[in-house]
């Protein structure tokens, strides 16, 4: 009667088989997931040794490391390429921006100091001059505040990111510890392995990693350069402390196992692309924006000094005004400055009071507009309206450069999750297959049970 | 390949995602009728622009420049115009004086009017522009430029001063002209020597054929028509000036006319090519929807 237990152990295959099929159905949507396949094989022994009926070995995770790990890398580059791209798409916009443009401001101010020219004395279009260098103080300390809530935005998004990394590095190294114990069996159960595969992959967004795994089925994770983020069982934590050298800016530190390693935030991912944008570009445009206003204000200040004022006088008062510590956020047109006070004349020899009539240093005011400076920010000399197309160029260029980064890394991203889910998701219609096909051996190994039953009934009527 | 319904979601989301992203910044190009809209759409593009920009404000601060001078010298030339009309009469009046017939009575009248065209003529070199300074007092443009002074003589207390106004790059155009230049010159001017003129006229003893009343008459039409000529010259410069302006005025309208045209070429949007390219995108966008749809229509499950 051996074709009972064979018609049994199809029954139980197929009944095996169909879990299994209708667990992948339930999970088709589930982030992480991957197939799972039922392992058969035919059980040997029966007469002759034709088989003994069928054997459920096990239930396979249908996973390809290596495929898993590029997008493990791919979700890196994405993270980084993303993150950098928006702050830089929001810097240009800042600097583009109708109501900050510098460029537009010192035309202002040009065009005011020419209304001047053939009436240098007339106080109403002296005041139009105060005004339009009222103005393009403004437009600079909007430019800073802008500059400064960016700041602020990294830093915070720093805090958020380095305590959501801290969780999940808590997380797989628990995952990890909960692996290890079912490696003894040597039934891993696949959902831990998922979890485990899909919290480092969202970690893999927010840092750069290199992953081993131990013979115990742990799985080691650790930076590039080799400071581990998680040893087996054990987590390793990223810490922000204030930069003492610049206290608006923090610092990264990693803490493992009573060991601290300090990191200089080039870290890759969001986090590094955080660190990335705030250490280069961030830091540039404000070493930029800073140094415009002081070149204005003291290219300016510099031709006053040389001429004299409504009343003949050599000037006592700088026109702009700035504490060098933080020029661009504290540029103004200086307390008490009055439009008499600007010096459009000069005196023919020192010494000599000026005259009202004259013009001769509104020219050079006016000739600013055409005066190369030496811009350290940008290594190249120009004329402060140069200097800020420059700029916005540089960061035209620099915003172009990183969306195309992020578009390509995206897209590489996608590709890498394609190829992943082409081995590992689950395919609907491939279970609607299996379910077709287990379906059928149920029903068979039914009918050669029903069948068995007969033969037996046939055998006892013999008596 | 095994292809999953997983990859085929993410194919058809991203490609309705790229789609509708092109869709919407060509939406946003027509709607600001620029081609670019941020640095980043054409970084150079937009550096290019923004220098022809500044060339323009430049361009545009002198035709301004030109504008004010241009009122500013004509309104000297109509003052130069009154000068001269004044001299010219003085002129006359000073030829008819000299005349032996008049006797004292009408060289009284003579001297009367020739008082009066004395101090407008002073008038019309103290006058003032729109904004009450000094047509030709130089730099000191809050002093009158021709005063009497302590001893009774008109005396000239403005300076040589003159504004010089940019019209281009590195070109200027002198603003103002002094009277010191006009009138001040020679050995006497013609202020002075009016009075010295009318005094005589006015003495009721005067002998008109004194040789010192001849050589009085003789310096006095030299001086009446060296200043008429020193007017009449500075007439003729600031027409010259005038002219230079126009030139330079009809270069900036040329190459701002070509820098417009140039900023259009880089950033504004060719409407047609734009809306060609929306009509692709929104085509590919239906396209992506529905096969989606008619693809997630087909699954076994349907049928078993």
């Amino acid at each position: 009667m051996s074709f009972l237990n064979n018609g049994l152990s199809g029954i139980h295959a197929s009944q095996m088989a169909l879990s299994v099929a209708s667990n992948n159905i339930a999970n088709a949507a589930t982030p992480g997931y991957s197939r799972q396949q039922i392992m058969l094989s035919a059980r040997p022994g029966g007469f002759y040794g034709a088989g003994n009926g069928v054997q459920v070995d096990g239930v396979q995770r249908i996973a390809d490391q290596y495929l898993t790990a590029a997008v493990w890398s791919s979700n890196t580059q994405a993270g980084f390429a993303t993150a950098k791209a928006s702050y830089l798409g929001k810097t240009e916009e800042l600097f583009g921006s109708e109501g900050s443009n510098i460029s537009a401001g010192l035309d202002s101010l040009y065009a005011a100091l020419n209304a001047s020219i053939e009436s240098p004395n007339d106080i109403a279009t002296r005041q139009g001059v105060l005004n339009e260098a009222r103005a393009l103080t403004s437009r600079f300390s909007t430019i800073n505040q802008g500059l400064d809530s960016q700041l602020k935005q990294i830093e915070s998004q720093l805090g958020a990111s380095v305590s959501e990394i801290n969780t999940r590095l808590e997380n797989i190294a628990n995952l990890n510890k909960e692996i290890q114990g079912h490696t003894a069996s040597g039934n891993i159960p696949p959902a831990l392995l998922d979890a485990r595969d899909q919290a480092v992959s969202e970690l893999s967004e927010m840092v750069e990693i290199r992953t081993t795994e131990n013979s115990d089925g742990t799985l080691n994770i650790t930076l590039p350069m080799g400071q581990p983020l998680v040893l087996g069982n054990s987590a390793g934590t990223f810490n922000l402390t204030p930069d003492l050298d610049n206290p608006q800016f923090s610092k990264l530190s990693l803490s493992v196992g009573g060991t601290d390693y300090h990191l200089d935030g080039n870290v890759g991912g969001q986090l590094g692309a955080l660190f990335d944008y705030r250490d280069n570009s961030w830091q540039q445009s404000r070493d930029f924006i800073d140094e415009l206003a002081m070149k204005l204000a003291d290219a300016f200040n510099e031709v006053l000094a040389e001429g004299t004022d409504l009343n003949g006088n050599a000037p006592e008062m700088d026109l702009f005004s700035y504490d060098p510590a933080n020029p661009a956020a504290t540029l103004k047109v200086s307390d008490g400055f009055t439009a008499d006070m600007l010096a459009f004349g000069k005196s023919e020899n020192p010494g000599e009071p000026g005259k009202p009539g004259d013009n001769s240093n509104l020219l050079d005011l006016v000739a600013l507009a055409d005066k190369k400076l030496e811009f350290d920010s940008l290594g190249t000399s120009a004329t402060l309206n140069e200097a800020y197309a420059t700029k916005l160029g540089q960061l035209g260029i620099e915003s172009r450069q990183a969306q195309l980064e992020a578009e390509t890394a995206v897209g590489e991203l996608v590709r890498s999750l394609n190829e992943r889910d082409s081995v590992s998701a689950v395919s609907l219609d491939e279970e609607a297959v299996n379910l077709i096909i287990y379906q059928q051996q149920y029903q068979a190994n039914a009918k050669v049970i029903s069948m068995a039953d007969q033969l037996f009934a046939t055998a006892l009527h013999m008596w | 390949m095994r292809v999953t319904g997983q990859q085929m979601h993410r194919l058809n989301l991203t490609s309705m995602q790229q789609n509708a992203t092109n869709y919407g910044q060509v939406m946003q190009q027509m709607s600001t009728g620029k081609r670019i809209n941020v640095a980043s759409d054409d970084p150079l593009g937009a550096v290019q622009t923004l220098s022809l920009q500044r060339e323009q404000a430049a361009i545009s601060q002198y035709m301004d420049n030109i504008g004010g001078l241009r009122m500013s010298l004509s309104r000297s030339e109509s003052n130069l115009d009154n000068m001269n009309n004044v001299m010219l009469r003085m002129r006359d009046l000073t030829l008819q004086a000299f005349n032996g017939t008049n006797g004292p009575e009408e060289r009284d009248g003579i001297a009367a009017e020739l008082r009066i065209l004395r101090d407008s003529l002073v008038d019309y070199a103290n006058a003032k522009d729109e904004k009450g300074k000094y047509i030709y007092a130089g730099h000191e443009v809050d002093t009158p430029p021709i005063t009497i002074d302590d001893d009774g003589n008109y005396v000239y207390q403005g300076d040589d001063g003159l504004r010089e106004i940019p019209v281009g790059d590195g070109s200027f155009v002198t603003g103002n002209d002094t009277a010191n230049q006009l009138f001040f010159n020679g050995a006497t001017d013609i202020f002075n020597q009016m009075t010295q003129w009318i005094d005589a006229l006015e003495d009721p003893e005067l002998d008109t054929n004194d040789p010192e009343f001849h050589a009085l008459f003789e310096q006095t039409m030299e001086i009446i028509d060296f200043s008429i000529s020193s007017v009449g010259q500075t007439m003729t410069e600031i027409g010259g000036r005038q002219n230079a302006m126009n030139l330079m005025e009809m270069a900036h309208q040329d190459i701002g006319l070509f820098n417009q045209e140039l900023i259009g070429n880089i950033e504004d949007l060719d409407y047609a090519e734009a809306s060609l390219e929306l009509a692709t995108y929104l085509l590919a966008l239906q396209a992506t929807q529905q096969s989606y749809a008619q693809i997630n229509q087909m699954s076994l499950f349907n049928h078993i």
